[in-house]
């Protein structure tokens, strides 16, 4: 039977500046977001599409290697380099090989469900229209583009507009589909601009997602991408390859993967991820929205919160890790403590205040990089960040924010 | 809005094609259900099977499935020109019966095409735009067109928007076809074609879809599809364009929206610009029984009824009218007193409530005067009133109002001012800036709505965990609460109450506590002090303050938690231009607890049991 098939690209290249110093080690694409790096996330999505092939433009080696290995056989992968920085660079890298008359664009740092990429694709497929792209409401508007509607179509897109001037607030959400001749329009007036062309030379539909969504932007966006997978978790996920002391007390719905290790008398409450061959030493407490990734070593006596520890760190005894991040290969030594509550009033793009018994809280602990050694007995301040492959000494009081928090 | 649709093909590859035509109806209904019908050839002659009502009354009446023929278009109709009747329920016919269409749109030119046509001798039988397209053919192929050539010469005079399909006897294994802005989507069969105005209609039988685009003509038979652009008369390569759906796309009547609901949200700019359109001479009418009556009810349930709080505030206090507003099921308290000369206004979407049926009958009985306010051409309740003024929502599916709301309450406006001129309570200038202002709510709508919907959606993140919630307001802004707070009660089930705020005072203050949410109607009128007494108030209490405020109040913002800012207008507009930022708040707190905003639990669309 003959079917209609798409081509899709995905933008998976680029540094990642906004990200470090969690991506000095790993592509943005692959930090790990409850237990699958963010492309997994993408690829999982357009793997429920009928693709013929699908084009990852990155411009790391590591990544394109896990692509091949992970996708190579559900998905047809072609990988491309990428040429040049930005966004434009990076569609015009896939550029000679679309060859078809619309294709589908993804972003390549975006965690939502795949439904989100089934509903791009049937409300481009059922409108008739030469485009369609993806719409999420969104407060932050000045990290986003926003869409403006009107008459059932997308009239404008405005690039990170001031949140005082925006006319919407409905974000672009890094799924389209477009005609090729969109390239084209890149090449000429650069991305936003070429959205804007495309919107006046045709009709170009919105398809509506109301459900959380995430772009991995900032370190503390791979926080609200746990929280929000986490939080669709309907059951609990126990590997039986996994050891489990009879002394632990574990309350779901969490996920413990292949090999993990959870001692004597520590407590977990879900929603939760231990990672495969991860240690979860005696006494610990590992609370909702942690994510422990593959190859980590919780020490005795360790509190962890609404955290991300990504593979093959190691938290010694006697830590409190609360609305962290702490990326590859990390060490922090024995009663490390990270403090979490920004002073009020400090504004952080993204971040939003929370409602702690009727006090605005802006929460958020520490960004630690990668193959960072912290001595014992150190303090974090809320918002610290820690390069990669720094030395702390034990005894330190760390309070180096960075300008753009 | 309409659903067209239409199959063809060999003998025996279908069992029944007419029965398959009234199954895709059955899935088009959404589209409109006011009449029904379908057309089909057979033995060189074609077969018309029509009538008005649901598919379900008019199938069983007209023997749908009993219908023969290998060709069959069939037609689901939502009233614009011409009231549901059988005549003008599709398909039409032409003077010979050698056409039969199918149309959904609207064809602005039809008036002057229809002149013509009845100058050169065509009967009309219908009130329909759609009906000059059948005639314009026959005309064509009277002259010796070719069927196709005649097809597209008539489709060349066609101005406004259409999804047509067409059958011709001289050619029984054909459905012409051709589109311009209403949706048209050919399904691919094996021995047989599909034409319909969604994927879902016919995706049982086929997967294999061609979306049409606008401009282009052409024809299915049951092995072949011709598409051609009609200007440059560029032939479509269809097996390029031939998509393959492999999954359900139940989404298309959504067209990009999770739900209905939110589709209906957002669509109120052009509700409201429709409506606003469709204004004709029946508001002076209305406006004249107004000002004629001895006592003015005003009835209605639900939604409605709080438009009939809102009409009940405009005739106050701009045209200077009292008015008794009643709930529909509560109307026997007033039997009694009903006398001739008093006039009742009745307010149903549905124009089928029961409640407010049974109170217009009850009235009417005792000699009232009835003047409906609904959304559906020739209803129950229209049909038993004097007078009508529709609004023209378009069909709404979610079972909570929202469109509708908005567009009863433009009507209602357009009606007062009308009052107001009659009886000089406002001078003319006042009338003329505020219909002027009246025109430009409709953008009001879009900006507001495009504006913040990110923000009602983070404080739906704080409301989607309470159980219990205010809504205050005063003057106008009490049935704009009112209405916020049903919206929350019936698809978020959160309980929600909603009061005039000076009455906290008396009794509901002692149930607030730190956190409990209160949200406050702020409007530019003479309250405005007053409420901000109001929103202190709770705040001394810690309750949490959410305020819709008009821009340029500053003052409010200190002792607001969160504040939404609209435009500022005249406080008229606000039950139009407020509601929508309540009913996003409604809809994401109802997504956020996993609830489905299109299907409420315990809750029907129309309700027509007492």
């Amino acid at each position: 039977m003959f079917q209609y098939r798409f081509k899709a690209v995905v933008l998976a290249g680029g540094r990642g500046e906004r990200l470090k110093p969690i991506t000095d080690c790993m592509p943005k694409s692959m930090v790990r977001i409850v237990g699958k790096p963010v492309i997994d996330y993408v690829l999982e999505g357009l793997s429920k599409l009928p693709l013929d092939e699908v084009i990852v433009v990155l411009s790391h080696k590591k990544l394109a290697k896990y692509v091949e290995e992970k996708w190579g056989r559900a998905l047809s992968i072609t990988i491309v380099y990428q040429k040049g920085e930005g966004i434009d660079a990076a569609i015009l890298s896939a550029k000679d090989l679309v060859r078809s008359p619309n294709f589908i664009l993804a972003y390549g740092d975006i965690v939502v469900n795949p439904k989100a990429y089934i509903r791009t694709l049937e409300t481009h497929i059922n409108s008739g229209a030469e485009a369609s792209i993806l719409l999420s409401p969104k407060l932050d508007v000045e990290s986003y583009g926003v869409a403006y509607i009107s008459e059932s179509k997308i009239v404008s897109i405005s690039e990170k507009p001031v949140p005082e001037k925006a006319e919407s607030t409905l974000a672009v959400a890094g799924i389209f589909v477009l005609p090729s001749t969109f390239l084209n329009y890149v090449e000429e007036h650069g991305f936003t601009e070429a959205l804007n062309v495309l919107a006046k030379e045709y009709t170009v539909v919105p398809s509506f997602w109301e459900d959380w969504w995430v772009d991995i932007g900032y370190p503390w966006d791979i926080l609200k991408a746990n929280e929000y997978v986490l939080r669709d978790l309907r059951f609990s996920h126990i590997s039986s390859k996994a050891t489990i002391s009879s002394k632990a007390v574990i309350e779901g719905p969490l996920i413990i993967d292949d090999e993990a290790e959870i001692s004597h008398y520590a407590v977990i409450k879900g929603p939760a991820y231990i990672g495969k061959n991860s240690f979860i030493g005696d006494h610990c407490l590992i609370r909702e929205y942690t994510s422990v990734e593959e190859n980590v070593i919780v020490g005795a006596f360790s509190e962890v919160k609404h955290s991300s520890i990504q593979p093959n760190v190691t938290v010694s005894s006697y830590n409190y890790i609360g609305d962290t991040v702490i990326g590859e290969s990390s060490v922090l030594g024995p009663h490390t403590v990270t403090l979490n509550i920004l002073p009020s009033g400090a504004k952080v793009s993204r971040l939003h205040p929370v409602r702690v018994k009727g006090k605005l809280l802006t929460k958020l602990g520490a960004i630690i990089g990668c193959n960072v050694h912290i001595g014992a007995n150190s303090t974090l301040f809320a918002g610290s960040i820690i390069k990669s492959h720094e030395k702390i000494k034990p005894h330190s009081i760390i309070m180096q924010q960075r300008s753009t928090l | 809005m309409c659903g067209i649709v239409g199959v063809t093909c060999l003998q025996g590859k279908l069992s029944s094609p007419a029965k398959i035509i009234r199954k895709c109806l059955e899935k088009l209904e959404y589209r409109g259900y006011d009449s029904v019908g379908l057309a089909s050839i057979f033995k060189g002659m074609i077969v018309v099977r029509k009538g008005k009502g649901k598919i379900e009354e008019v199938r069983r009446k007209m023997n749908f499935d009993g219908v023969p023929g290998n060709t069959v278009i069939g037609h689901t109709r939502w009233a614009t020109h011409g009231a549901p009747s059988d005549n003008n329920a599709h398909p039409h016919i032409d003077c010979g019966r050698i056409v039969a269409i199918v149309h959904n749109g609207i064809i602005k030119n039809y008036m002057e095409l229809k002149k013509k046509l009845i100058a050169k001798g065509h009967i009309f039988r219908s009130e329909t735009d759609t009906e000059v397209v059948a005639h314009l053919i026959e005309e064509y192929l009277n002259k010796g067109f070719k069927p196709y050539e005649a097809f597209k010469k008539a489709i060349s005079h066609v101005k406004g928007s259409y999804a047509i399909a067409a059958i011709i006897i001289s050619e029984p294994n054909t459905i012409f076809f051709a589109k311009k802005d209403s949706p048209l989507i050919i399904g691919i069969g094996d021995g047989f074609n599909f034409i319909a105005s969604d994927i879902p209609a016919f995706l049982e039988h086929t997967r294999r879809i061609v979306v049409v685009k606008d401009f282009e003509v052409g024809y299915i038979t049951p092995t072949n599809v011709f598409i051609e652009n009609l200007h440059t008369g560029k032939i479509v390569d269809v097996s390029k364009r031939l998509r393959f759906i492999s999954w359900t796309a139940e989404m298309a009547a959504k067209a990009g929206y999770p739900h209905y609901m939110l589709k209906e949200i957002h669509e109120q700019p052009r509700a409201l610009r429709e409506t606003i359109n469709g204004l004709g001479e029946e508001i002076e009418q209305a406006a004249n029984m107004i000002v004629n009556a001895r006592r003015v009810f005003i009835t209605a349930a639900g939604t409605s009824f709080h438009a009939g709080l809102v009409l009940d505030y405009y005739l106050n206090s701009i045209a200077g009218i009292a008015t008794i507003p009643l709930i529909a099921s509560e109307y026997s308290k007033y039997v009694r007193s009903v006398k001739y000369g008093d006039l009742l206004i009745a307010i149903s979407q549905s124009g089928e409530t029961i409640d407010t049926l049974m109170a217009v009958r009850e009235f009417k009985k005792r000699g009232a005067k009835i003047l409906a306010i609904s959304n559906v051409i020739d209803s129950a309740i229209p049909r038993e009133s004097d007078l009508t003024v529709y609004t023209r929502a378009g069909p709404e599916i979610g079972v909570a109002a929202t469109k509708t709301f908005t567009t009863q309450v433009l009507v209602e406006l357009a009606v007062v001012l009308k009052v107001a001129e009659l009886n000089a309570a406002l001078n003319m200038d006042e009338i003329a800036s505020l219909r002027k202002q009246l025109e430009k709510t409709p953008k009001i709508v879009e900006k507001t709505i495009m504006k913040h919907e990110a923000f009602v959606n983070s404080i739906a993140e704080i409301i989607h965990r309470k159980n219990s919630m205010y809504y205050l307001g005063r003057g106008l802004g009490v049935p704009i609460a009112m209405e916020g707070a049903l919206k929350l009660k019936e698809i978020a089930y959160i309980h929600a109450e909603a009061y005039p705020a000076g009455e906290s005072k008396h009794g509901p203050i002692a149930l607030v506590e730190k956190d409990f949410p209160v949200l406050f109607i702020v409007l530019d009128d003479e309250n405005s002090e007053n409420i901000l007494g109001n929103v202190t108030e709770m705040k001394a209490r810690n309750a949490l303050t959410i305020g819709l405020i008009p821009e340029p109040f500053e003052e409010f913002k200190e002792v607001l938690d969160y504040s939404i800012k609209i435009p500022l207008h005249d406080h008229l507009f606000s039950p139009i231009t407020y509601t929508p930022i309540l009913q996003l708040l409604a809809y994401y707190s109802a997504v956020k607890r996993g609830y489905d905003p299109d299907k409420p639990r315990n809750l029907a669309k129309t309700v027509t049991v007492e």
